[in-house]
């Protein structure tokens, strides 16, 4: 029998209602918007039989209008791929939901409820799905879900749900999967992507989310893509994210302006991300030590980087201080250092790393307060 | 330590210049611009590459900058000087900052060069003291004292400054206040406002918002099994009324439709319409008959020839029996005689029954007439109406009977409709209810787990704010615990020394100089009446503040390692009968060290 071609992917959270009145959430909406596209131009090049969508599609029932009249543009225009969506818990098939408008391509099927089958004939695959009615399901939908009886058939199954067994988001568990009798079930929800795994003879992942939304979405984000035969699965993580967001920590000692810093900081994301750094949007944690005279500018350091996406910047450096220097000094500087370095040699003798922290902090605020102003560096 | 020799090749307008100085007092008496000030910085670029002035703009301050050979040339120069009994011979030539300074440190008498570590400054190695250290003490360069200042908030800020933080331009008092106001943006004194403030009521908020959620996530979950058992007895429900949501009205309209037939049956045939039964409309048909059939005997009584028809025959057989007889033919007479008087018998015979049939007929007539009389008057209909009045009698008996199974059929189907009722009421009632737990439902459903991303995300900013706030707060204890230690320990003997050389250099006009807890700065003259510096003369000031910086070198340089003192114009304020004393301080001090003083030629 011949494998379907199918792309899984899920958990777009494409448009929200706060992209009218807010920049960078219609930024972010206009990035994922993209990333769907693209994989819609992919569906178009692999000659994709199969489009699994496992929820989260929209952000919220209440999508724009303009958005999906785009997507179902872009629906239509693959009528060679069968687009199968199980709506999740941000965006459920309740009365407001754009699922429940009658236009949509005739390529497109959207499971509304409890489970159900499409069978598609031409290419002996049987596709089930169930989708979310509500913002939450405290019941397995893979439960009641039953497989068409047509053995010979490929048979696929898409759901949005909760795999820790537990929760109010479709909570299933690898025993149902097991014996769901699915030769591959592909699922939504989590945004991190999970390997393509085994459960009976039924093999599963999570796709994870196309394009990351958020510093808790850090790395390459993207879709599951391949084919699909009876009892074989063979699928390959596809990166489809267009930005990315990394955490980063970047040692800027002997950098003595905010200039420096943010070559410092260019050349560093440079070699970690390769050429197109500029499109990801970064959280980066300066260290290393500095000269305890030079105050370090967070906000001017920002404006030397505005070429980048987008980047937070949290400053954990310390000052440089010969601190033997100040065991004769009799100074209040003098004074003050002895003071703090009794307890960092305390806090270093105990292995207390908080403490060592917290007075290495001090003593750099402490130092700046000598010089200048002392600014808090918290975005 | 002493510097035994300066040479200097090129530096702001001095080129190929040297000076030999002695190891005690080396005053150098000269007119303006005969380059005292330049000597007095050469020496400290010397000794510190990076001075506090390498950031300023203004070039006065940046030695650097300011000692740039207008020749284009190179600063360069050389300096020998001793130190624990070695001779040191330091060459630098000048970069364009101290990365790029070429500086060579060697020992003459061995040919040794002394290694020096990455950004290691001399004057540190030698003196014990970074630059700031080295200019609050050791070096009154002309932009370091207080000459000809004139604001005396100014002066004495300084005063207070260097004897509390050792630094003239920075107090301890606004060292907290710098930390204390950073603290205050984290925090206000009243815990009401500030960026931690804020960031601590935001997770709060969030905290109290999760709380909520998972009271409505626990409802959600009730109001869920509520749901479903409700779905599970509307279910049930529908069964019982029809099958469909509609069979209430299918069973009104049943109903009404039964009602309609009904009523048409009704109207059709009214109430006082008289039914003739079927036993009254076959006795009135037997009636019917019976006087029919006996009028038509009686009129065939009446009618009838054929008893007459009998006399014939019997008259002509008795003739003809007559004649036969006289004809002699005596058997075929008495035949003919036979049958005439037979058929004569029979004539009186019939003529005689008919009588009595037609008594009879009449009698039956009568009676048949009666019933029949009785009957119409009973009825009401004329005897030509029966017939048909039996038909819609009968018709109409159909319909009473027809009626009543409506009735009956309608009561059956009230009865239904009124139990339908019954369970249409609870269906609405369940369903209303459904409805309303939905809609409760939709209400519990929050999406905790975005809360709870946004506390950990509000957390982790919190975390920070108050990892400062608490750094903050150990830097001003240890600030404050300086701060004290100074005052108690380090300032009663800064106190001391600081009034001996102000005695001195003030010819004893004022006994002691006074530093207390508040940094607030106080002599007291010969009368033993104490005196707030603001009230003193510039001149005086300027003492004060010599005394201050004579009194920290000796309590810092305690050792044995005494370093050099440089003086740029330190004297010029001061009146001919202290700077006599002055010279007599110096010239006393210039026993524990070396004194090189730059002083204008008058």
């Amino acid at each position: 029998m011949k494998p379907v071609k199918i792309i899984h992917c899920g958990d777009f959270h494409i448009s929200n209602e706060a992209a009218l009145t807010d920049a960078s959430w219609a930024a972010r909406n206009a990035r994922v918007k993209k990333v769907f596209l693209n994989i819609i131009d992919m569906c178009r090049e692999d000659g994709t039989d199969i489009l699994l969508i496992a929820g989260d599609f929209f952000d919220s029932p209440k999508a724009l209008w303009q958005d999906i009249i785009e997507i179902s543009e872009a629906f239509s225009s693959i009528p060679g791929t069968k687009v199968f969506i199980a709506p999740g818990n941000h965006d459920p098939a309740c009365e407001e939901s754009p699922y429940m408008k009658e236009d949509w391509p005739d390529n497109v099927h959207i499971f509304k409820g409890t489970a159900e089958t499409v069978v598609l004939d031409d290419i002996k695959t049987c596709v089930t799905g169930a989708g979310f009615t509500m913002g939450s399901c405290y019941e397995s939908m893979l439960t009641d879900m039953r497989v068409s009886d047509k053995e010979d058939y490929i048979q696929i199954g898409v759901l949005h749900g909760d795999l820790s067994g537990e929760g109010k988001y479709n909570p299933i568990n690898k025993e149902e999967i097991a014996g769901s009798n699915l030769d591959y079930l592909a699922l939504g929800h989590i945004h991190k992507r999970s390997e393509v795994v085994k459960s009976g003879n039924t093999y599963y992942a999570y796709c994870g989310a196309p394009q990351g939304r958020g510093f808790d979405e850090c790395g390459s984000m993207g879709i599951y893509r391949g084919t699909v035969s009876k009892g074989l699965c063979s699928l390959e993580y596809a990166e489809t994210c267009i930005s990315r967001y990394e955490k980063t920590e970047i040692d800027i000692t002997g950098c003595q302006s905010s200039t420096g810093i943010a070559k410092a900081v260019i050349d560093d994301l440079h070699n970690k991300f390769g050429e197109n750094y500029a499109v990801n949007s970064y959280r980066i944690v300066l260290t290393g030590e500095t000269d305890p005279e030079f105050s370090l500018n967070l906000q001017e350091i920002m404006n030397y980087l505005t070429d980048i996406f987008y980047v937070e910047i949290k400053d954990m450096t310390v000052p440089y201080v010969d601190l033997s220097g100040f065991e004769d000094d009799t100074s209040l500087k003098g004074l003050f250092v002895s003071r703090i370095k009794e307890r960092l040699d305390k806090a270093v003798s105990l292995g207390d790393k908080e403490e060592e922290m917290l007075c290495k902090k001090a003593l750099s605020l402490g130092l700046k307060a000598f010089l200048s102003e002392v600014s808090v560096n918290v975005d | 330590m002493w510097i035994k020799k300066i040479e200097i090749n090129n530096f702001g307008d001095l080129k190929d210049f040297t000076l030999n100085l002695k190891s005690g007092f080396n005053i150098i008496e000269e007119h303006n611009e005969y380059g005292k000030t330049t000597i007095m910085s050469f020496l400290y670029l010397m000794f510190y590459g990076k001075t506090s002035g390498d950031k300023s703009p203004d070039v006065s301050k940046n030695l650097r900058k300011k000692y740039r050979p207008w020749n284009g040339e190179p600063m360069e120069g050389r300096i020998v000087f001793e130190s624990d009994g070695t001779t040191y011979s330091l060459y630098k030539l000048f970069g364009k900052g101290p990365g790029s300074d070429v500086v060579q440190l060697i020992i003459p008498a061995t040919g040794e060069v002394a290694g020096l570590g990455k950004d290691e400054e001399i004057g540190k190695l030698f003196f014990g003291l970074d630059a700031e250290g080295f200019e609050k003490t050791i070096f009154t360069g002309s932009t370091g004292g207080f000459l000809g200042n004139g604001n005396e908030d100014s002066i004495g800020l300084k005063l207070s400054n260097m004897v509390t933080a050792g630094d003239e331009k920075v107090s301890a008092k606004l060292v907290m206040g710098r930390l204390s106001y950073a603290r205050e943006k984290l925090c206000s004194r009243s815990q009401k406002s500030g960026l931690l403030v804020e960031k601590r009521k935001e997770c709060a908020g969030i905290r109290a918002q999760i709380n909520e959620a998972v009271i409505k996530e626990e409802k959600g979950k009730n109001l869920l099994t509520r749901i479903n058992a409700l779905k599970d007895r509307i279910k049930e429900l529908e069964k019982n009324v029809s099958g469909t949501a509609s069979g209430e009205q299918y069973t009104a309209g049943q109903i009404r439709e039964l009602q309609h037939r009904k009523e048409e049956l009704e109207s059709k045939f009214s109430d006082d319409f008289i039914i003739i039964e079927q036993d009254e409309y076959e006795k009135f048909r037997e009636n019917r008959i019976k006087k029919t059939t006996n009028q038509e005997l009686l009129s065939r009584y009446n009618e009838q020839k054929s008893g007459q028809l009998l006399l014939i025959p019997a008259i002509i057989g008795i003739v003809a029996g007559i004649v036969l007889i006289f004809l002699g033919k005596n058997i075929l007479a008495s035949a003919c005689l036979t049958a005439g008087a037979a058929c004569l018998l029979i004539f009186f015979v019939t003529r005689l029954s008919g009588r009595k049939l037609k008594a009879r007929a009449l009698a039956e007539i009568k009676e048949a007439e009666n019933e029949l009389i009785s009957f119409t008057e009973e009825t009401g209909y004329g005897e030509d109406e029966v017939e048909n009045a039996y038909i819609r009698s009968v018709e109409a008996l159909k319909a009473r009977k027809t009626i009543k199974e409506l009735e009956k059929r309608i009561l059956e189907l009230s009865k239904q409709s009124s139990a339908e009722n019954d369970f249409y009421e609870e269906l609405s009632e369940k369903r209303d209810m459904l409805t309303e737990l939905q809609f409760e439902l939709r209400e519990c459903d929050v999406d905790t787990q975005a809360l709870r991303k946004r506390l950990s995300h509000a957390l982790e900013k919190q975390n920070e704010l108050e990892f400062y706030d608490r750094a903050l707060l150990l830097a001003m204890e240890c600030m404050e615990e300086a701060s004290a230690y100074m005052a108690e320990s380090f300032g009663p003997v800064l106190n001391d020394k600081a009034s001996e050389f102000f005695e001195i250099l003030t010819d004893g006009r004022y006994k002691s100089l006074t530093v207390d807890r508040n940094y607030g700065i106080y002599v007291k003259d010969q009368n033993k009446a104490y005196r707030e510096w603001k009230y003193l003369s510039s001149g005086t000031i300027d003492q004060a503040y010599l005394s201050l910086r004579l009194a920290l070198l000796e309590l810092i340089t305690d050792g044995k390692n005494k370093p050099p003192i440089l003086l740029d114009d330190a004297l010029s304020q001061y009146d001919g009968r202290r700077r006599e004393a002055a010279m007599a301080l110096l010239q006393k001090l210039s026993d524990r060290y070396q004194i090189i003083l730059g002083d204008v030629k008058k």
